[in-house]
């Protein structure tokens, strides 16, 4: 195990920010803490760092071998690219010449040779990023802490950054947990997500496991549209997203909509939400929220019946939960 | 089209105007009466320029370091202290800097007032001036520091709340220790601001007049407490040498500003193109 976090707890005031939260991360693996804003999440990377000091428990491999790469990546504006990624060797008295080759061999690895010279104010948000990559992994930490690293990037952007950071995670095997508040980032970029509600963990495990299988209603609606429905209303009821008995949780493409005349439901509203559609279905004066992508043409004051449809995601085991 | 711009240019110097040509009036005055013309209500009478006389002076030579001594003493001082309280505010938790804003009370606080304080407290009978045992020097430089450390940390802190606090942080994660951290990242924040500052405390303690007149030694005098016992408390033959030593300060605080605005020229201009 590379990063054992256990029981943390931190408060400010009367705010109680993380509650006994846990988290073990393995050698080399990409975990992301995904939360909504303000539940604590970079409080947690500020521990792991040791910027911040908890209340109580305890982490293992933090302190200074952990890098925490900001948001808004705070490179040094007096310092040059080749100055802000030699920073950390020069602080822990390198040879000039090993700095060079180690600073040059970055520079290129993160396409940064030509940059050497500028001061970060005139680099592009991708280029200062990558300044940013390139100094923490200099110094070959044993974490590399993430704080919302696609945040100040466009939506084009973003899944291309997502895949660059995950490939040079990989090539640098470098453990590292990274926060963020986006659900496509955090699917996109991790092996593992942790589901951050309340100043808790909730849910640890593969993006297909956290989206598929949640382990509770929280962590199913935080982690995208999700419909919460009677077992009674559905045709075909092998669900295993089981919410509570007698209920199942179902994602947009789990949910089948079939029109027909003596359907048991009412379409009362729909409307359309780019993939999918979000729509209030009535049946014995309940309403009922349904999320579906099938079919495209609904239409409002339909009658319809409900099944749902298996998705392959669904067969990955569940890896590990909290 | 650039006679259009050029009228546009000179447009925009106009409110500038009345203060240039007040200026430029004093000095015009203070240059020609010191070379001996127009001191006298007689058309036509004339003394001998003040220069040959203030060159050839041992007093005045005495004066212009110890007004130079003052000024560079009052200036270093100021600026330590006034950087180290900015740094000192700017490490301050939110909460307690409306506390913090007693820092900038010798700044409303007229120099006289200053001067009363310090001299109270450099009098013979008082603790400090006992310690001190330099009650001239020491009480001048003194108030100097009193009043414009303070206005050091303004300009300073001023420019320190826009400075990141977390380029500290990542720069301790980087393995960095404070005088490193303070070298690369601070210095090149604070410098610009504490060299403005420390340009304006030493033009201002080398040529005030009020404070070396309430607390300064009389022997040697300030240029300033010089020039106006020349003027006022001889006869008029010694104005020419007043005005000259005027115009010999107007032409070193020239020289001083334009040294330091050429050095800072040349710094913004490395840095740009490094």
């Amino acid at each position: 195990m590379n990063v054992a976090v256990d029981k943390l707890t931190k408060r400010f005031g009367s705010t109680h920010v993380l509650r006994n939260l846990s988290l073990s991360v393995s050698h080399g693996e990409f975990v992301s803490v995904l939360g909504p804003s303000g539940v604590g999440k970079t409080t947690l990377l500020k521990i792991l760092a040791s910027l911040e000091n908890p209340d109580s428990g305890s982490v293992q491999c933090g302190g200074r071998d952990a890098v925490l790469v900001f948001q808004d990546y705070v490179l040094f504006p007096f310092l040059t690219v080749h100055q802000n990624v030699a920073f950390g060797l020069e602080a822990r008295r390198m040879p000039q010449r090993d700095i060079a080759a180690r600073v040059g061999r970055l520079l290129s690895h993160f396409g940064l040779s030509e940059k050497a010279t500028e001061y970060p104010a005139m680099l592009s948000a991708g280029q200062k990023q990558r300044v940013a990559l390139a100094r923490a992994l200099a110094v070959e930490p044993q974490l590399l802490l993430l704080d919302e690293p696609l945040a100040n990037l466009d939506k084009n952007l973003k899944r291309d950054t997502a895949l660059y950071l995950r490939r040079v995670q990989r090539e640098f095997g470098i453990t590292t947990i990274c926060v963020t508040h986006d659900q496509e980032e955090a699917m996109a970029i991790s092996d593992r997500i942790a589901v951050m509600l309340d100043g808790e963990i909730k849910q640890l495990g593969t993006p297909a496991a956290v989206y598929y299988q949640p382990n509770s209603v929280a962590v199913a609606r935080f982690m995208g549209p999700v419909s919460v429905l009677p077992d009674s209303l559905l045709a075909c009821r092998n669900a295993s997203l089981a919410a509570q008995s007698g209920t199942c949780m179902l994602r947009p493409e789990q949910v089948v909509l079939h029109p027909s005349a003596s359907g048991s439901l009412l379409v009362t509203e729909v409307r359309l939400l780019g993939l999918y559609q979000f729509c209030i279905l009535q049946a014995h004066g309940v309403d009922y929220e349904v999320f579906t992508s099938h079919p495209a043409d609904l239409q409002r004051g339909q009658r319809v019946d409900i099944s749902r449809a298996a998705v392959a995601f669904e067969k990955e085991p569940v890896h590990e939960t909290n | 089209m650039s006679r259009s711009r050029s009228i546009r240019r000179a447009c925009a110097f106009l409110p500038l105007m009345p203060f240039v040509l007040f200026i430029a009036a004093g000095v015009g005055y203070t240059v020609i009466q010191s070379l001996g013309l127009w001191i006298s209500a007689q058309p036509g009478e004339s003394y001998p320029a003040g220069y040959a006389v203030i060159l050839r002076s041992a007093w005045f030579y005495q004066s212009l370091l110890y007004s130079l001594w003052i000024a560079t003493a009052s200036t270093l001082l100021s600026v330590v202290l006034g950087t180290l309280l900015a740094l000192l505010l700017r490490g301050l938790p939110q909460r307690l800097y409306p506390f913090a804003l007693m820092y900038k009370i010798p700044l409303i606080l007229p120099h006289v007032v200053i001067g009363l304080i310090v001299l109270l407290g450099f009098g013979r009978g008082a603790a400090l001036g006992r310690l001190l045992a330099a009650p001239g020097s020491s009480a001048l430089v003194s108030a100097y520091v009193f009043k414009s450390a303070s206005f050091v940390t303004l300009l300073v802190y001023a420019v320190l709340r826009g400075f990141d606090l977390r380029q500290l942080e990542t720069a301790r994660m980087l393995g960095a220790g404070a005088l490193r951290s303070f070298r690369a990242l601070l210095l090149p924040v604070i410098l610009p601001p504490a060299a403005t500052a420390g340009v304006i405390v030493f033009l201002f303690s080398f040529g005030a007049f009020d404070l070396p007149f309430l607390l300064g030694a009389s022997r040697p005098a300030m240029l300033a407490i010089d020039v106006y016992n020349r003027y006022w408390y001889r006869d008029l033959s010694a104005r020419p040498a007043a005005m000259a030593s005027l115009v010999v300060m107007f032409l070193f605080s020239l020289l001083f500003v334009t040294v330091y605005f050429r050095l800072v020229r040349r710094q913004k201009h490395g840095i740009r193109h490094v």
